[in-house]
């Protein structure tokens, strides 16, 4: 169980009346969950494990420090507070110091289901066992993981701010394999709601993927019309993401500096099809409504249909740079549009199905150019229809010009940007690309 | 033995656990970063819990908590064998161990400055010099430095009678430089060539970080102007700042067992090594030895034990260029039939599961007094490759590109010019099989990844890789904004 309201505002409280700092910001957060992983057909490691974690920040004049600790009570939070306000006492002068922020209303966002705050390690074995039926049925070896989990964050401040949100996570995903490594199918999903989760279709999912990737042919490297499911998509954009700051566009360190100085804003950076947004209500991707320093986050256009409208700019960033500061999101939901998976493959005429992407690493920022390998189902799309497989394959790419190149979506669906460290809820659609370049042959299943 | 652990064995017994283990870990962090020089960040965390490992009847089972109370325990433990309890419609197989002497033991990472004992202010005050220093120089528009420190006390306890007490200490220094050209708006970096590694704050004090930050600065700028390589098969030398993270990917992950088995099949892979290729695959040219090694003096990965409570040694992955070995911890020696685990457990916290991860995984130097002046002198036409740039490989380890920090013509036997857009692309095998020249003792440096990623819900590690210099004939470099091109 995570701790309830009045024991999360308590310890926010105690935190606060302990500091003897000119100001203070405290923040509290914790989870309690589980997760089973499998593999090999069988469940493999599995654990439960709970906590919080309180991080203390002290202002002295205009030296800052922070220091985070696991425990939440009464000695650990004193220790906290006088280990932050002892780091404070030695911090350098901040030239762009600027004081904690004031109370404001939050608005209640919806991220809580019950069934996922509930369910425990019997539930999880219940949902591994239903992803494993289908491959087990076609005789196929499976690897993935399930995790459940409740977790909270809260922030309070000196200067009278308050704010908390809980939320729970429930996810499934996994690869089915043809015993030998010959052949290889993923699917996963992401949800609030444990009870929405369909263990026996995903399962079903990647046990067909599977079984349709053996024998795969080999296709020579070139440009492809791809069609990107949506898992290919957020490994792509959990790559764009990190471009998005506003300090780092107008000293012209990011994809979105103009060259000569400036910044892209206003500018068409991307297809008409590409809208992305950040809404901590969004039930699709629900989130904190408030950021790291407890600012406001509210609806926020960062791409509309191809132009972009805004940037995060931290509150320093803001002051210095005469703009203004908009805080970073805590999700980022990338608008789909009305095509599915099966009509952009229809669309096609000639091109590539990919199921998702691995181990993308950025190659030079100016236009993200990236590189990356496919994984876990990769189709040749001929006439209108999935022809077959085709051996894994390497791309070297612009990501900014894969977004200019996208010219079909379909309905945007839940991920997390784990991968990048990031921690933010993201929804995506699945995407049909122009002119994608893949430079070589994988050779990997 | 900790009292708690003894409760928590204790409590795992009566609970029906045939094995068990506790953890009990501290884990104090500090980072330190100054972006551009504007004053610094400070942060400091200690992390403190304990995890309990069950076998019951043949299965898994693992818990956390971070109140280490002889009071949790029982309830500790009922949570772990649970858990052990309900994955067992998911079983096809027993957990088998393989063997262990029973350790007594207490360890510490070698270090004469405790990074943790040093105040901020000269830490801070090196942080805004080497940001000074580079932007000093004309055309360098931003830089960023940092520093981060990791101390571990950890207490590990098994059913098995195994105690063991150590404290792991690791340090991260580091820079990175950007220029931008306004009028193109082209914008080129050039990180820092410092390693993480096991030292402590003595290893921050020893590097020359004003001069490298100038070094770095100027090759930043230096590379606007650069000629962009022409793609084609060359022979690359490859400073030890580079090779150490080809080593990390090709050989190290690729020879970790349990990616071998298919344990990390969804997330971080599997290998194109078989579990009967060892002793007879020919992984690389017969100059080629490595060494996996938990006792490498300054190594991130090198410790007393690992998280089965099994002592530290090192043994030969690589032997003549033949694979004559591999990583493991007890469960997957168990699993192989092997006699004995080579100590590869590790778990990133208090509340992570132990898995196998990667020990310090080094390329042996070679007999003949060969340096990098040397190996660039014996180069007639080729790519010197310095730092660390991005690295991608596929999810069996087959193939890779990797980048570099700085690149440069050879030619005749000299370094000719900078060059920029250029990455490696090969086979693992084709790659090490192709190596033709490996420096000598004077070269050998250590690399190292300070949080590298596997597991699910992934787990950072951190990894050393030492290695000389050394030569990799017929390559393929291509060039990268031309969309790989290749020829």
């Amino acid at each position: 169980m995570i701790p309830g309201d009045a024991e999360i505002r308590a310890t926010l409280e105690r935190s606060l009346a302990a500091s003897r700092a000119d100001a203070c910001t405290v923040a509290c957060s914790g989870h309690d969950g589980g997760h089973l992983r499998f593999a090999r057909g069988e469940a493999t490691t599995s654990a439960e494990t709970s906590g919080a974690t309180l991080r203390v920040t002290s202002t002295l004049g205009r030296r800052t420090a922070t220091f985070e600790t696991d425990g939440i009570d009464a000695a650990s939070i004193d220790a906290a507070v006088r280990a932050a306000e002892q780091l404070a006492r030695y911090a350098p002068e901040q030239p762009g110091f600027l004081p904690p922020l004031g109370p404001r209303e939050f608005p209640r966002v919806s991220a809580w289901a019950e069934p996922t705050a509930r369910a425990g390690a019997e539930r999880r074995a219940a949902l591994v066992a239903g992803f494993l039926a289908p491959a087990r049925a076609h005789g196929l070896t499976a690897a993935g993981l399930c995790e459940t989990r409740s977790w909270f964050t809260s922030i309070a401040t000196s200067a009278g701010l308050r704010a908390a949100h809980r939320g729970t996570h429930a996810s499934l995903h996994g690869s089915a394999r043809a015993e030998g490594g010959g052949a290889s199918g993923w699917s996963g999903t992401v949800s609030t709601d444990v009870d929405a989760i369909d263990a026996g279709e995903l399962g079903a999912i990647a046990a067909s993927k599977a079984l349709a990737s053996a024998d795969p042919v080999a296709i020579p490297p070139g440009r492809y019309t791809v069609v990107l499911e949506a898992a290919a998509v957020a490994g792509l954009f959990e790559l764009i993401l990190p471009a998005f700051d506003a300090r780092a566009v107008d000293e012209g360190r990011s994809p979105f500096s103009r060259p000569g100085g400036g910044s892209a804003i206003g500018d068409a950076v991307a297809s008409a099809v590409i809208t992305l947004e950040s809404d901590p209500a969004d039930p699709l991707a629900p989130s904190p409504p408030f950021g790291e320093d407890g600012a406001l986050l509210e609806k926020v256009s960062w791409i509309d249909h191809g132009t972009l409208k805004n940037l995060p700019a931290s509150r320093y960033w803001g002051a210095r740079s005469g703009g203004s500061a908009r805080p970073r999101p805590s999700n980022l939901i990338l608008r789909g549009g009305p095509d599915s998976v099966e009509s952009m493959v229809k669309a096609t005429r000639h091109g590539l199905l990919v199921t998702r992407f691995w181990y993308i690493r950025p190659l030079a920022p100016r236009r993200m150019l990236s590189t990356g390998v496919t994984r876990d189902g990769l189709f040749l799309i001929e006439d209108g229809r999935v022809a077959g497989p085709v051996g894994n394959l390497r791309f070297d790419e612009e990501l900014l010009g894969m977004i200019e190149r996208a010219d079909m979506a379909g309905p945007a669906r839940r991920f997390d940007a784990g991968a990048a460290g990031m921690g933010l809820a993201l929804a995506v659609p699945p995407l049909r690309v122009q002119e994608f370049a893949f430079t070589g042959a994988t050779g990997a299943v | 033995m900790n009292e708690f652990a003894a409760a928590a064995l204790d409590a795992a017994r009566s609970s029906g656990a045939t094995y068990a283990d506790v953890r009990v870990a501290r884990i104090r962090s500090q980072r330190l970063i100054s972006r551009g020089g504007d004053g610094a960040d400070t942060f400091e965390s200690e992390r403190f819990g304990a995890g309990l490992r069950v076998l019951v009847d043949g299965g898994r089972g693992f818990a956390a908590t971070p109140r280490v109370e002889i009071a949790e325990a029982p309830a500790l433990a009922a949570r772990a064998v649970s858990i052990a309890r309900a994955n067992r419609q998911l079983r096809r197989s027993d957990v088998v161990l393989a063997r262990a002497d029973r350790v007594r033991g207490v360890w510490q990472t070698p270090i004469t400055k405790d990074p943790f004992r040093v105040p901020l202010e000269p830490k801070i005050d090196l942080l805004l010099a080497i940001c000074r220093a580079a932007l000093e120089v004309k055309g360098a528009t931003f830089c960023e430095a940092g520093m981060g420190f990791v101390r571990e006390e950890i207490e590990f306890a098994s059913s098995e009678g195994t105690t063991t007490q150590q404290v792991v200490v690791r340090s991260h220094p580091w820079f990175l430089v950007t220029s931008v050209d306004p009028a193109t708006g082209e914008c080129q970096t050039r990180r820092s060539l410092a390693p993480p590694s096991g030292l402590g704050y003595e290893g921050v004090e020893s590097y020359p970080w004003l001069d490298e930050a100038r070094t770095a600065a100027e090759e930043a700028v230096m590379k606007h102007e650069a000629a962009t390589v022409e793609p084609g098969r060359r022979a690359v030398v490859l400073h030890p700042s580079n090779l150490w993270l080809t080593i990390h990917e090709s050989i190290g992950h690729a020879t970790e067992i349990d990616r071998i088995l298919g344990y990390e099949a969804n997330f971080a892979g599997t290998s194109f090594v078989r579990p009967e290729d060892r002793g007879s695959l020919r992984y690389a040219s017969e100059i080629v030895n490595v060494d996996a090694d938990r006792v490498q003096e300054g190594g991130l990965a090198t410790v007393g034990f690992d998280d089965d409570g099994v002592p530290a040694r090192r043994w030969p992955l690589i032997e003549e260029g033949v694979l004559v070995d591999f990583q493991s911890t007890r469960e997957e020696a168990g699993a192989l039939g092997l006699p004995a685990s080579h100590g590869c457990s590790h778990a990133a916290s208090w509340d992570s599961v132990p898995l196998l991860r990667m020990p310090n995984v080094s390329l042996r130097p070679g007999s003949a007094p060969i340096g990098i002046p040397e190996a660039i002198a014996a180069t007639e036409d080729g790519i010197y490759i310095v730092g660390d740039g991005s690295f991608s490989i596929d999810q069996q380890r087959r193939r890779f590109q990797f980048g570099g920090q700085t690149f440069w013509e050879i030619r005749g036997g000299r370094i000719a010019r900078m060059l920029k857009d250029a990455a490696c692309e090969s086979g693992t095998l084709d790659f090490w099989r192709s190596c033709d020249l490996i420096g000598g003792e004077a070269s050998y440096e250590l690399g190292g990844a300070f949080a590298d990623g596997k597991g699910d819900p992934e787990q950072p590690h951190a990894v050393s890789h030492g290695c000389p210099v050394a030569r990799f004939r017929g390559v393929s470099v291509v060039n990268t904004p031309a969309g790989g091109a290749r020829r």
